[in-house]
């Protein structure tokens, strides 16, 4: 049963009561939140998430309100894992950023069971390509476009590689897009369903796109990775996608991931099997169709 | 003064066609080699050598002729290698 199958009064009370439990992925997550704006913002968004019911869920996350000290009239959101706050408080309209940063940093810093890379990860005809990059090469919006035009979302932020078997598991989630990159999308995928804006976050403007629905639905498909490119967003860059030395893509992706020192030994062998198993390119670009034809073209070579 | 390598058995190395990555162990750490470094640290893991051999040696191997700034450039690279708990120097 998914999200948008159960009225919204049901949604509310699960949400303030024993917690939502939905699928993110491999994994599942419980959340609580007594603060009914979010949870609008959450019905529209995460209406094609999986309800979970007779599962153990992972992560136990909850959005606690409280009075801002400075100005008591104030409401201020604040995230917790397991009734811990990793972050200080926010102000309460951006409760949905706060509480998809903190499932990402509980993601990040509690999973080592696989290779965690920081990538924007899609699939087509049963092969994966990563976007390995760090925050500002444009992979959400990158990402965002290539799912709505025939790709298949499995991330646009983890790359998690179960590296006993040597696949990806999906993990589609609420896709982040910043400032000007809103207007682009908005304009590009008229089709996209948006959220509302939240301003003058710690990253600007933030606005979340909703998974597409069929990427939602095939969340439990794994892949193989076939392609591995390292893409950088330049703006009235040509897009140019250019092979790079198995070395060098090996460095690149070790210096990307979350945990690769922590898996140690088992993370080297992890990202050798990768590189050895995958093509290799870096991508520059500033046009959304352009790049999109591209990944096409390189997806449909035999 | 000799150096010597004898934890190059405990690496793990991949091949990629003259370029290696390899893996420490002993401090976690992932190195980006070439060929010549790669034959540097195998060759050192036979047996303690000194500078002068081990410049004889790489220069048989890669067809060149040592002058001063060979030498000068393997010794930095001994150094580094070293500091990074790959090598070390028996008197």
């Amino acid at each position: 049963m998914t999200v948008n199958q159960v009225p919204f009064q049901e949604f509310l009370v699960l949400l303030q009561n024993q917690g939502l439990k939905v699928a993110m992925g491999p994994f599942n997550v419980r959340i609580h939140a007594h603060h009914r704006p979010l949870a609008k913002q959450l019905y529209t968004l995460y209406s094609h998430y999986r309800l979970v019911q007779d599962e153990i869920a992972e992560f136990h996350v909850r959005i606690a309100t409280e009075r801002s000290i400075r100005n008591p009239l104030k409401l201020n959101v604040r995230f917790l894992i397991d009734g811990q706050s990793p972050f200080e408080s926010f102000p309460e309209d951006q409760a949905l950023a706060v509480l998809e940063w903190g499932i990402n940093l509980a993601i990040a810093v509690r999973v080592n069971h696989l290779l965690l890379l920081h990538s924007a990860v899609v699939e087509k005809e049963g092969a994966a390509v990563l976007f390995p990059a760090w925050p500002g090469s444009g992979k959400t919006t990158l990402c965002t476009a290539l799912c709505h035009r025939g790709f298949r979302l499995f991330s646009d932020e983890f790359g998690l590689m179960d590296y006993q078997h040597g696949v990806f598991f999906p993990i589609p989630r609420l896709m982040p897009l910043k400032n000007e990159s809103i207007a682009v999308i908005r304009k590009l995928l008229p089709q996209a369903v948006i959220g509302q804006p939240i301003p003058n976050t710690h990253k600007g403007t933030v606005a979340h796109v909703r998974p597409p629905e069929e990427s939602m639905q095939l969340s439990e498909n794994t892949a193989q990775a076939r392609w591995i490119v390292f893409p950088k967003w330049i703006a009235q860059a040509e897009t140019r996608l250019e092979p790079i030395a198995d070395a060098e893509a090996f460095m690149l992706l070790a210096s990307n991931a979350f945990n690769y020192e922590v898996l140690g030994a088992s993370g080297f062998r992890a990202v050798e099997q990768l590189v050895a198993s995958c093509d290799c390119y870096t991508l520059t670009y500033s046009d959304l169709d352009e790049v999109t034809t591209a990944l096409h073209h390189l997806t449909d070579e035999p | 003064m000799r150096w010597l390598s004898d934890n190059f058995h405990t690496l793990l190395v991949a091949d990629w066609d003259e370029e290696y990555t390899v893996f420490q162990p002993d401090s976690g750490k992932t190195h980006f080699f070439n060929q010549m470094s790669m034959e540097m640290l195998s060759f050192l893991s036979r047996r303690p050598v000194s500078i002068e051999e081990i410049c004889d040696y790489l220069s048989r191997q890669s067809g060149q002729t040592p002058d001063e700034n060979f030498q000068d450039n393997i010794e930095k690279i001994l150094y580094h290698f070293n500091a990074l708990g790959l090598v070390k120097k028996e008197n």
